[in-house]
């Protein structure tokens, strides 16, 4: 969210000053179909199943890409480069060509420069690439800067590359922006796009309006309608209620969902008496700051929920039912699905209750108001994004029929007229040039899905990096999606994971259901892996039992003094408990699990997992497998991979 | 599996147990506990009276299937029991963080955590500030034990009057009565025994014979001289009146069902003849011979390597090896090593050619956690939870005979993590030992009772106890699991320490007597003093649990004699302190890692006296990268010329940096082949800590420093870095990539800490 607030008011040349640091990671330029894209990407990787476009702004077939920035280093030194995947490939540094692959094959060895001589500081880098003619396309791009030794290579992290924006990339970003804009704004939910295969995020809608009545306070709705920023300044609701009578309509909306109960009535609720401390410890367990602003905080964050109003919104043990299931009236919902018992829910729902201090007010609801309420709901645009049985009477012109220009008035008017019926989003100068700068655009990137950009995108909004890299437990999220499976993430982005990998953390990972598989897949795909895992090799019986020795405490590293194997708890744990290895097989990515078991803390400085290998690969248990740490490491994966029927080491 | 048994009933206690009749419990023991040492000291919980812990206990085997404990600091018999032995719980057996040992067989009598024996006005009132520690020593003090064969012989005073005790049984007619033999001196002043505890009962005296009565059940207690007492309904009392002549008596308990209670008469008049023996054979005659292997690693520059001294970890007895102390003998062949589990193994062969002929002995077992051992004048001491123990081997067979007790000042409650560690002694013959905090099992805070254990006034602090055994005081406090220390030829003290609570990063610590080391809850004081900062923090990689130190006492160990050494237990890691003395007792300074692989962690670094190469003891516990349960290495220079930095000193005109070989101009003097990055730390209750920025303290990570110019001494062996807004910070981090004269590259990283840059 702030990097885009950033790349919107830098585009209205609003923010200058001093110089900044040049931007992490490379600038990236896709040519397809006499089209080009440009963006700023975290690494050189990438994953574009054949048919399907590499951008959302791309024509889907062949491309290319080019890669292009610099390579920071703070030790002068050599470096050697590896490249994977398949189409061609091209990788210039410091203007030397050190590869150059015509036809870069991911069924042979990766390709691995010389080492070459970097310097301290800022060493030019450009990669280019091009799609094979038929396949899915992809690269990833490793280095190593001991080339001399025998350990694998590895990602560049994003913080040591960096490049210089451009005008080409300045307004790619405003065309993004805008895309991304319209597609939180909802604009599609009222002007309409034919045709099939919109992408996922043109079916957000708004919360449904069954049993609303049941669920919000009258008045309090009434507020929201007449002006939703009031109260969250980052409200997607536009204001549609304009003039001298707005208020009086508000109210008989209001009025009118007010009567949409649950018929018959749902039984009475006896609550129990709430344990208000467990709520509060809860609150901070699960980090609700991360995205409100809680009851009594000091300094308000502006781009975070305000949760002042909660009273004056939920009827008593609604707001519990919203807490355990937030997506149960509304899907697409950014609020996350916590895996929260009754009991959890109505502790923290009573404790934000009791520290909130105002009240619901009352509204009268007079039935004739109700009526007109009805009605006018049909008629200002509610039902094109909220479900209702009334037929929607408000129209706007189709998608297609707004020529660029036109995106100068209605909804995006700069000085809106007093008696313009148009909704009121409130957008600030730069959203509407955002807005602009997509709406002059062929628009067909509303049905290039490219999971990729899905992710990246979702998990921003979604706020993953409140926690990630934030609370104890919580990886950083940049290399997660090189880490993990994606058919361990979709299932655990879903909540349908049976077990949690770490269920001794207070913090919890909660569900997002209806982003799951794409959310897996472009995490995966961003760092140039397939949505698909390659099938993992067949358990070797005689390796898988030698890595049962060397996890266990008898001739191995005593793995198990800080993993537990299936029903049995580690046997030392301080601190740093490890996953549970019955459910280490099917969530790693083989290449990481190696380069995480040869040195975890290359890959989490703030790991407390030990190391039992040197920079020579060489094991510190030199009897077993020759002492060779590759391995090693495999035949304890082969261990790992029988999941559940792995059988249980010596533990003592 | 059958030849085990057989092989251990041989070499076992033979003289109570009939190989064709070998009790149940001595076939399904766990193999962390054994049958064929007469006992095992760990804090031994009993099932009766409630909270009944032996924090010092003995678990004593005194029969077929008989058992007793004796709690050495309140010097009273706190259980008698049949059947089973103890159960392996603890984290020296079975490893588990929490509980410890607990009776494991029926148990017959005991007694609430009292004195055993009374005071000047006949109470056993606990008379202890705190519940944990020995009572006062004009009450009653432990001495030792002699192991003779089977027997245990208890050696303590009562009101300075010497006593010895020889626990044993008698199993007649299906029942088990417990012996207690006593030999006293005159007793120049009245003394009274506690002899077990009935909560509740009804209770007579009729002449020798006290019978307490109780739930249907019978305890009885025959006292070959002197009066017995039943006090408050519950207690048998035995008082020995002053004037009594030196000699012997016998104490006889049984506990059984009212009907059997007729047979008490039968076991009452057997003959009992204690022999008090002070000497045995020596149990473990025949060596463990191992054959050591020579290089097994080495540095870069091929100025170090490591020979590995094979240990002894297949051994007739099974027993674990867990080297947790380290010394030598003068004749330099032989040393001596503690181990975790209780022994002490002597290795001798240090001399013989190429390592080829070690030859392991069984000296000594039994000990509580031995993690620390130092010899003077050829005469072995260890470090244990309950005492300083000093062994004798008194008829010179090979095997200690008589287990001093040096010192039991010691303070020792029931937690897991109260490890007593290392063992050194400065230039005047004190003795230094340290104690870990009782961390709470999962790593975060202290005590809270139980298998946690209590803050007791021991518990983290640096301690010192005196030539002669008789004084332990505290040196210094705040330390949370201080895996090794170290003396200085001048007697200066050092510690690592383990990142925890109020434990940002593992520190080395530069102690001075009265400082406060870091953890609030072991501060034992108020209010809270300040937090003497360390030499230096080490970040995760280099070090997540601190060994010990050792100073560079040999001539002949390259250029490094005088300097300081440091080992990682957690990363099994050998680096040399580069310290800067800023005045005041306080230093600043860093590491430069010696990359050599060791057998285990490295935990007990060394200089033998005579062949002047560095050994280095560890074991595997948890939190360690170490590879085997245990080692033994030597780490012996070759001559070749040392490729490292060997000095580091920070002041404001930059970071300066010695190698011990002139290097060259074009890359050191090169600040593109330098990289530093830095950080803070924030030291709270919390475990561990983020890293911050010192540019920005509320920010986490960490920044690069901007290094503007290299410049090279005359003697090109001094680099000075003119860096940007250097300034204190808790750790910084120096790489480079450089060549010597020689061309010989160095390839390495300092990590530091500034205090000030002056």
């Amino acid at each position: 969210m702030r990097k885009w607030m950033v790349i919107l008011t830098c585009a209205a040349g609003l923010a200058l000053g001093q110089d900044p640091e040049p931007p992490t990671g490379l600038r990236v330029t896709y040519r397809a179909g006499g089209v080009v894209d440009t963006m700023a990407t975290p690494h050189v990787a990438l994953y574009v199943p054949a048919g399907r476009p590499a951008t959302p702004f791309l024509p889907p077939g062949r491309f290319a890409a080019t890669w292009e920035g610099v390579v920071k280093i703070d030790l002068r030194g050599d470096y050697s480069f590896q490249a994977s995947g398949r189409g061609s490939l091209k990788l210039e540094v410091n203007n030397t060509v050190l590869l150059d692959l015509p036809g870069l094959s991911a069924l042979g060895k990766p390709a691995t420069t010389k080492p070459v001589r970097l310097n301290k500081g800022a060493n030019a880098i450009k990669v280019t690439y091009t799609s094979p003619s038929r396949g899915d396309a992809q690269l990833r791009l490793f280095w190593s800067d001991r080339p001399d030794k025998p350990m694998p290579h590895e990602p560049i992290r994003a913080g040591q590359l960096a490049h210089e924006a451009n005008p080409a990339l300045e307004q790619a970003d405003l065309r993004r922006a805008g895309r991304e804009l319209f597609l939180e704004a909802r604009c599609i939910r009222c002007h309409k796009d034919g045709g099939e295969g919109g992408i996922p995020g043109l079916a957000m809608s708004g919360p449904g309006f069954s049993t609303i009545g049941d669920r919000r306070h009258p008045a309090w709705m009434a507020q929201w309608i007449l002006n939703p920023k009031a109260h969250r300044a980052t409200a997607r609701m536009p204001r549609l209620l304009h003039g001298e009578n707005a208020g009086a309509d508000a109210q008989a909306i209001a009025a009118h969902l007010a009567t949409l109960k649950a018929d018959p009535p749902p039984p009475a609720v006896e609550y129990p008496e709430p344990d208000l401390e467990a709520g509060m410890e809860l609150v901070e367990k699960l980090n609700c700051a991360g995205c409100h602003n809680l009851p009594g905080a000091e300094e308000p964050a502006k781009d975070k929920l305000n949760l002042s109003h909660i009273n004056q919104k939920y009827p008593l043990g609604q707001l519990r039912d919203f807490l355990r299931a937030p997506n149960a009236h509304y899907v697409w919902t950014r609020m996350p699905k916590f895996e929260m018992s009754s009991e959890e829910a109505w502790n923290i729902a009573s404790w934000l209750r009791s520290q909130t201090p105002l009240r619901p007010e009352p509204l009268v609801v007079d039935a004739a108001e109700a009526k007109r309420g009805e009605e006018l709901m049909t008629k200002v645009g509610c039902l094109n994004c909220h479900s209702h049985p009334a037929e929607n009477q408000f129209k706007a012109p189709p998608l297609a029929d707004l020529a660029s220009p036109k995106w100068m008035g209605g909804c995006l008017t700069d000085a809106p007229d007093a008696d313009s019926r148009a909704p009121r989003y409130d957008f600030s100068a730069a959203e509407r040039a955002a807005l602009r700068a997509f709406a002059a655009t062929d628009r067909h990137s509303l049905k290039r899905h490219v999971p990729a950009e899905f992710a990246e995108r979702q998990s921003r909004l979604l706020n993953c990096n409140a926690c990630h890299g934030e609370l104890e437990g919580f990886p950083e999220l940049a290399p997660l999606g090189e880490k993990l499976r994606p058919e361990w993430m979709e299932q655990l982005f879903a909540g349908k994971l049976k077990q949690r990998p770490r269920p001794w953390l207070g913090h919890r990972m909660p569900a997002f259901p209806a982003r799951a598989k794409d959310l897996a897949h472009g995490l995966g795909m961003s760092h140039g892996l397939p949505p698909v895992s390659p099938k993992p090799p067949p358990v070797k019986p005689e390796l898988a039992e030698t890595g049962r020795m060397l996890v266990g405490v008898d001739g191995g590293f005593s793995c198990v003094a800080c993993h537990g194997v299936k029903d049995r708890d580690p046997l030392q744990v301080f601190e740093a408990q490890g996953v549970n290895f019955a459910r280490v097989g099917d969530r790693l990515q083989s290449e990481f699990f190696l380069r995480w078991m040869l040195d975890p803390l290359r890959v989490d400085s703030q790991s407390r997992m030990p190391d039992y290998f040197d920079e020579d690969a060489r094991s510190v248990l030199v009897d077993v497998l020759e002492g060779d740490a590759a391995k090693q490491i495999d035949a304890i994966r082969h261990y790992l991979l029988q999941g559940n029927k792995m059988k249980i080491p010596v533990m003592q | 599996m059958k030849t085990r048994i057989v092989s251990l009933l041989l070499i076992s206690i033979t003289a109570i147990v009939q190989a064709q009749d070998v009790p149940a419990w001595r076939q399904k023991l766990s193999r962390h506990l054994q049958a064929d040492f007469p006992y095992t000291k760990a804090a031994i919980r009993a099932n009766f009276p409630g909270g009944n812990v032996a924090n010092k206990g003995m678990a004593i085997i005194v029969g077929r299937e008989a058992f007793m404990c004796f709690d050495t600091d309140l010097l009273r018999w706190s259980a008698g029991w049949t059947g089973n032995y103890i159960t392996d719980e603890g984290v020296s057996y079975r490893g588990n963080h929490g509980a410890s040992p607990r009776v494991a067989g029926d148990q017959k009598f005991g007694v609430s955590n009292i004195a055993g024996w009374a005071d000047l006005k006949g109470s056993f009132v606990d008379p202890r500030p705190e519940p944990f520690g020995p009572i006062p020593a004009g009450q009653a003090q432990w001495r030792g034990c002699y192991v003779a064969d089977d027997k245990v012989v208890l050696s303590y005073t009562v009101r300075g009057i010497n006593f010895l005790e020889q626990p044993g049984s008698i199993e007649k007619d299906g029942q088990t009565a417990f012996v207690r033999s006593l030999r006293h001196d005159a007793l120049t002043g009245g003394v009274a025994a506690l002899v077990c505890e009935v909560e509740g009962a009804k209770g007579r005296v009729d002449g020798q014979m006290a019978t307490l009565t109780a739930g249907g059940q019978v305890t009885k207690v025959f006292a070959s001289k002197g009066k017995l007492e039943i006090q408050e309904n519950k207690r048998v009392v035995l008082h020995l009146i002053k004037g009594t002549k030196a000699g012997d008596l016998i104490l006889i308990l049984w506990r059984g069902a009212e009907a059997d209670a007729g047979k008490f008469a039968a076991l009452a008049k057997t003959p009992v003849k204690a022999s008090f023996p002070k000497a045995g054979k020596n149990r473990w005659p025949e060596p463990v011979v191992t054959k050591g292997t020579l290089n097994t690693s080495q540095t870069p520059d091929g100025a170090y390597v490591t020979d590995t001294i094979t240990s002894p970890e297949k051994n007739p007895w099974n027993r674990r090896v867990r080297f947790g102390g380290l010394d030598f003998f003068s004749d330099g062949d032989r040393a001596a090593l503690s181990t975790w589990d209780g022994d002490v193994w002597i290795v001798s062969g240090l001399k013989s050619k190429e390592l080829a002929e070690l030859k392991w002995t069984r000296f000594a077992s039994g000990g509580f956690e031995t993690l620390g051992l130092k010899i003077v004048d050829d005469v072995v001491y260890t470090s244990g939870r309950d005492e300083m123990t000093r062994y004798h081997d008194t008829n010179k067979d090979g095997a200690a005979d008589y287990y001093e007790s040096f010192n039991n000042q010691i303070t020792s409650s029931q937690g897991f993590h109260e490890f007593v560690f290392d063992l050194h002694t400065d230039a005047e013959g004190n003795f230094y030992t340290i104690k870990a905090g009782p961390v709470r099992g999962g790593g975060r805070g202290f005590g809270g009772g139980g298998g946690n254990g209590h803050v007791s006034a021991h518990a983290g602090a640096l301690l010192k106890i005196d030539k002669y055994g008789r004084q332990l005081t505290v040196v210094a406090t705040g330390f949370r699991a201080p895996n090794g220390m170290g003396v200085g030829p001048e007697g200066q003290l050092t510690s690592g320490d383990n990142e925890g609570t109020w434990m940002p990063r593992c520190p080395i610590n530069w102690v001075q007597p009265g400082g406060f080391y870091g953890v609030e809850d072991l501060a034992h004081k108020k209010p809270q003093p300040p937090h003497h900062k360390p030499l230096c923090w080490l970040d995760k990689g280099w070090d997540n649990s601190g060994g010990g130190q050792e100073w560079v006492t040999s001539k002949s160990w390259g250029p490094f004699a005088g300097e300081l050494l440091h080992t990682s237990y957690g990363r099994s890691s050998l680096y040399l302190v580069l310290k800067q003395n800023l005045g005041g007792g306080n230093l600043q300074g860093g590491v430069v890692k010696f990359p050599l692989r060791f057998t285990s962690s490295a935990m007990r670094p060394r200089f033998s006296p005579h062949d002047g190469h560095l050994y280095v003891a560890g074991l595997k516990g948890w939190q360690s990268n170490a590879a085997r349960i245990t080692g033994l290495d030597r780490v012996r220079y070759t001559g070749k010329p040392v490729q490292m930095p060997r000095g580091l000193w920070v002041d404001k005109n930059g970071v300066h940096i010695t190698f011990t070989q002139p290097v060259d101009a074009k890359t050191a003097a090169d600040p593109e082949n330098y990289a530093i990055t830095r950080w803070n730390y924030r030291r709270t209750n919390a475990y561990g800590s983020p890293t911050f920025k010192v540019s920005d303290p509320n920010q986490r990570g960490n920044e690069s420093v901007t290094i503007t110019a290299a410049k090279l001494s005359a003697d090109k062996k001094t680099v000075t870095l003119t860096v940007e807004d250097l300034q204190p910070c808790d750790q910084q981090l120096i790489r480079f990539n450089i060549d010597t004269v020689s061309g010989a590259n160095i390839r390495t990283e300092i990590m530091h800490t500034i205090h000030a840059v002056k």
